[in-house]
């Protein structure tokens, strides 16, 4: 049985995934020349990154239905209180960076290579002004970044560096936690759990079952000032783990 | 310097300028998977090492082998060898 929903789930979802994606650039780049003619290219990066949170909430919203769910809680009081924010995540799968959808203000991911090698979404992702952390350095990292936040745009990041593919979760990278001290920014621990396995490392099979997203209420500059960035990006990293171990717990 | 004196002094440091729990700090823990540290953390350890020690370390290429606490020990002992060396030498 497990097997036939799987194979349904996987089926349905990446047919209508490539359908979406193929359709919907279409159609954000014509929208994008009609929006670029009449304003500027911070107005086209924004309405870029609106147009992937719909992609995204699409994707992960309707179409792994009913196989596949993602239930999203927000434990702060304040939706969308304390912007722009650093928003830091746990990293276990590649499904990850498309399960920022849930969130709903105007954000920016720092990522790895790869998914700017994915055609169509790599290239949207480029053009609406993600960043791809490896291919810059630490000075150039932290102008753009700071330059984002500048605008008021929040910035997603995965301080582990790479998906871990299971429960585990690796030592976290500095980088963005520096940025969060140096421009005096809240950090929102963000914590994902049950997709280590959609899909699993190395595999494009997804398994049923459900992710639970937990967006944490922020932790103010004013919490962590005098930290070091070594010593913060701890704090954070404690935060995180502990949320996911209940959340682990849970299922 | 002796190394159970330069143990002292690069134990202090962490356990100072990172927070480090002394009964983290083995000999044979890796810098980055045991301790966490990443290359932008090396920089500011590197800074502290600097001041701690009164040494320049910043543009040694050797610093790029240190993979463990105790690969620190035996730089800095080296450091401490080749100026007494130098002294020696002047």
């Amino acid at each position: 049985m497990l097997t036939l929903k799987k194979l349904i789930l996987n089926t349905a979802f990446y047919l209508f995934f490539f359908l979406l994606t193929i359709l919907y650039t279409v159609v954000l780049t014509l929208l994008m020349i009609g929006v670029r003619v009449l304003s500027s290219d911070h107005e086209v990066n924004r309405q870029l990154r609106l147009g992937i949170r719909w992609y995204g909430r699409i994707l992960i919203w309707v179409l792994p239905q009913p196989f596949l769910k993602v239930k999203y809680t927000n434990k702060s009081r304040q939706e969308n209180k304390d912007l722009p924010c650093i928003v830091i995540c746990n990293h276990r799968s590649s499904s990850d960076p498309f399960l920022m959808a849930c969130l709903s203000f105007d954000l920016i991911q720092i990522v790895n290579k790869w998914p700017f090698r994915i055609p169509f979404l790599g290239w949207v992702a480029r053009l609406s002004g993600y960043l791809s952390v490896n291919e810059m350095s630490f000075e150039e990292f932290r102008y753009r970044c700071g330059n984002i936040l500048d605008q008021g745009v929040s910035v997603v990041a995965f301080p582990e560096g790479t998906r871990s593919g299971s429960r585990a979760m690796g030592q976290f990278r500095s980088a963005t936690f520096r940025i969060a001290l140096e421009k005096k920014v809240p950090i929102v621990p963000l914590c994902i759990t049950g997709n280590e396995d959609k899909p699993l490392r190395g595999s494009f099979w997804l398994n049923p079952g459900t992710i639970l997203i937990h967006k944490l209420p922020p932790v103010p500059y004013e919490e962590f000032k005098d930290f070091s960035p070594f010593k913060l990006k701890n704090y954070i990293r404690d935060i995180i783990e502990r949320e996911t171990k209940v959340m682990d717990s849970q299922k | 310097m002796i190394k159970e004196e330069v143990i002292k002094r690069i134990n202090k440091v962490f356990e100072k300028d990172f927070e480090i729990d002394l009964k983290r700090l083995k000999p044979d823990a890796q810098i980055f998977n045991d301790l966490g540290l990443d290359s932008l953390d090396i920089v500011d350890l590197v800074v502290a090492l600097q001041k701690e020690f009164s040494v320049t370390i910043r543009d040694d290429a050797r610093v790029r082998n240190i993979r463990t606490l105790n690969d620190i020990y035996d730089f800095i002992l080296l450091l401490g060898e080749e100026r007494k060396k130098e002294n020696i030498k002047e």
